[in-house]
């Protein structure tokens, strides 16, 4: 490159005024944005998980009445299957002295809060104080639900159970509060509660609500069709998502829309460079007379200004991405506090989960602010052709 | 060959009220800038010496006729080429020194070498000397806000020289300095010129710096006539 050009450049850069405005607005445009994204894209993977792990697994093996379900062997799968659960759920009435809710009633053996579930759960158990004679069997509510039914650990709670059969009567069971768990969402917890798989299947007898979860090993994750394919026919399979379409299609609907409204914040970032490099040739004039005077072609004029601005761009893009990313590394500790300080709204949203860096959004919204900058800015420029040497004589 | 060669230029400005004739200021003019010589033309103010200058300098372009530098005719260019020829074959200095503001003494001096592609290391030796010749050895960092009048006109003519250009053309020079400023730096561009044996285009009204000159021309009623002649 021209050494006029890269020197020509530096100068502008270095003189405070209008290009530190504009690398400051575009750091500041883009570390919200990476941080949007950043929150959007990990409290998404959060709570799917929170689904996926305590709802619904990754794949259900249903009932289908062409094979039972006590055939299938989890064995054969060794290499994609993390863990099978038999499971059996149904809904219910819950209620205490003081308040009712519904619940979804789910019976699971002892073995199904494996490491990956405890990851997405704390549990408080009662203690043991021997062996009970009572008959009253134990149920895990969440804390949302105890908050809600004002109870906690050893308290009773009655289970309205909603038979199959529309010709059985409705009837009341007393359960005992054995736990109490926290996902962190709020909002599939208050739905959840647990008893023990055989109690459950005296609660809720019909095949259809008997079913197996599968949870899959994280390099198939990305690949449940091909773990659906392998499973093979005979089986009603289904993934999380099917179970979950609402949640799983607001997903989807929001991730587009961030998407499509960061974009459009971004388009109109580069716009701005586009005036910013358009008022620096505005105030310019005389220099780019002087150096057109001096033997510098329009050319040579129009890619210093354009190095200038777009060096500026790029480096406000990569610091707001830098404090984005600082920002967006630490959200936990920022949603914490800022839940600690009383925003109710957050109770609607995860404020523990792992952070999920979207490169490539980020990498998206970036390049959008590249090309669009770049075609505004040398859009913009054409003015310099205008000034001419000439014109240091007659109007500048 | 000639650095400069104007052969029948007609410059004609179209009126300012709308519907008169256009206004001829140079008519069927001829002039060769013969090389290492000086040459000034004097005249009246708006008898057109200035838009002559413009003309040869190719920031102009004449209504009739060619403006030949260094056998290559303005008029054939296109804006790059046009530029690359004012920038390897002719230097200016104006009565308004036109330094970059934001650009040090030596950076100002340097500029006309880095747009022909030079790199600052291999052009800042040419520019120390020049800016030393000229008396400007302490103020090379310094930039246009911070120098004196005929600083500035002394770097500008620095800059004018820097490229080693076959022909300067000189516009007032010393017409914003006052009697002393004026007379010194009239005494250094002269020097400078023919110590690197360059040619001169001078334009101005003051006599005693025009009759320093090699070659001095009167332009008047739209054209040269000769005044003085070294030969």
């Amino acid at each position: 490159m021209n050494p006029f050009v890269i020197h020509w450049s530096r100068k502008r850069i270095l003189r405070k005024g209008r290009l530190t405005s504009c690398l400051i607005l575009i750091a500041l445009v883009m570390a919200p944005l990476v941080c949007a994204l950043i929150f959007s894209d990990s409290m998404m993977e959060g709570i799917t998980s929170k689904y996926i792990y305590l709802s619904d697994g990754h794949l259900q093996l249903n009932y289908s009445g062409s094979r039972e379900l006590s055939d299938f062997d989890s064995d054969l799968y060794g290499s994609m299957l993390y863990s099978c659960d038999e499971v059996t759920s149904g809904y219910a009435l819950m209620y205490s002295a003081t308040g009712t809710t519904n619940v979804m009633v789910k019976g699971v053996g002892e073995n199904y809060f494996n490491d990956r579930r405890m990851e997405q759960v704390t549990i408080n158990i009662a203690e043991q104080t021997g062996e009970s004679t009572s008959n009253i069997k134990g149920i895990m509510l969440s804390r949302a639900t105890a908050d809600e039914l004002k109870v906690e650990i050893g308290d009773r709670v009655a289970l309205m159970i909603v038979p199959d059969d529309v010709d059985k009567v409705l009837r009341p069971v007393l359960c005992r509060i054995d736990g109490i768990f926290y996902s962190g969402y709020d909002q599939l917890d208050s739905l959840l509660c647990f008893v023990d798989l055989d109690y459950a299947k005296t609660l809720y007898g019909a095949p259809e609500s008997t079913c197996l979860e599968l949870l899959v090993n994280s390099e198939y994750m990305e690949k449940l069709d091909d773990v659906i394919a392998a499973l093979g026919s005979g089986y009603d399979v289904s993934k999380w998502d099917q179970h979950n379409v609402s949640v799983y299609e607001n997903f989807v609907t929001s991730r587009q829309m961030i998407l499509i409204i960061l974009l459009l914040v971004v388009v109109v970032a580069a716009f701005y460079t586009a005036s910013v490099a358009q008022q620096m040739i505005q105030d310019d004039m005389q220099d780019i007379a002087i150096t057109k005077l001096i033997g510098a072609s329009d050319t040579l004029v129009r890619r210093s200004a354009f190095l200038s601005v777009y060096t500026v761009t790029f480096v406000g893009m990569i610091l707001g991405i830098l404090l984005g990313l600082l920002i967006g590394l630490n959200l936990g500790p920022i949603l914490t506090w800022l839940s600690s300080m009383g925003l109710k709204s957050l109770s609607f949203y995860l404020l523990d989960f792992d952070i999920t860096v979207p490169w490539l959004s980020i990498l998206l919204i970036s390049a959008c602010l590249l090309v669009i900058s770049y075609v505004s800015i040398q859009i913009s420029l054409g003015k310099t052709r205008r000034i001419t040497p000439i014109r240091l004589f007659t109007e500048l | 060959m000639h650095p400069i060669e104007l052969v029948s230029i007609t410059k004609r400005f179209k009126a300012a009220e709308k519907g008169s004739d256009e206004i001829t200021i140079l008519q069927d003019l001829n002039l060769n800038i013969i090389q290492g010589r000086s040459t000034a033309i004097i005249g009246k103010s708006g008898s057109g010496k200035s838009t002559l200058l413009h003309i040869a300098g190719g920031l102009d372009s004449p209504s009739e006729g060619h403006v030949i530098c260094s056998g290559i005719d303005f008029a054939t260019l296109d804006d790059r080429k046009r530029s690359e020829l004012r920038n390897r074959h002719i230097g200016f200095i104006f009565q308004a020194n036109l330094l970059l503001e934001d650009f040090t003494a030596m950076e100002n001096v340097m500029a006309p070498a880095l747009i022909s592609g030079v790199k600052a290391r291999d052009c800042r030796d040419r520019a120390v000397e020049l800016l030393e010749k000229l008396g400007l050895a302490d103020r090379m960092s310094h930039v246009p806000g911070q120098l004196s009048g005929g600083e500035k006109q002394r770097v500008a003519i620095c800059r004018a020289l820097m490229n080693r250009p076959e022909v300067i053309l000189a516009d007032e020079p010393t017409g914003a300095l006052d009697e002393e400023n004026a007379s010194e730096v009239e005494n250094l561009l002269l020097d400078l010129v023919r110590e690197e044996r360059r040619s001169l285009l001078l334009v101005t009204h003051n006599q005693d710096f025009a009759f320093k000159c090699d070659d001095v021309y009167l332009l008047k009623n739209r054209n040269l006539s000769l005044e003085k002649s070294a030969e």
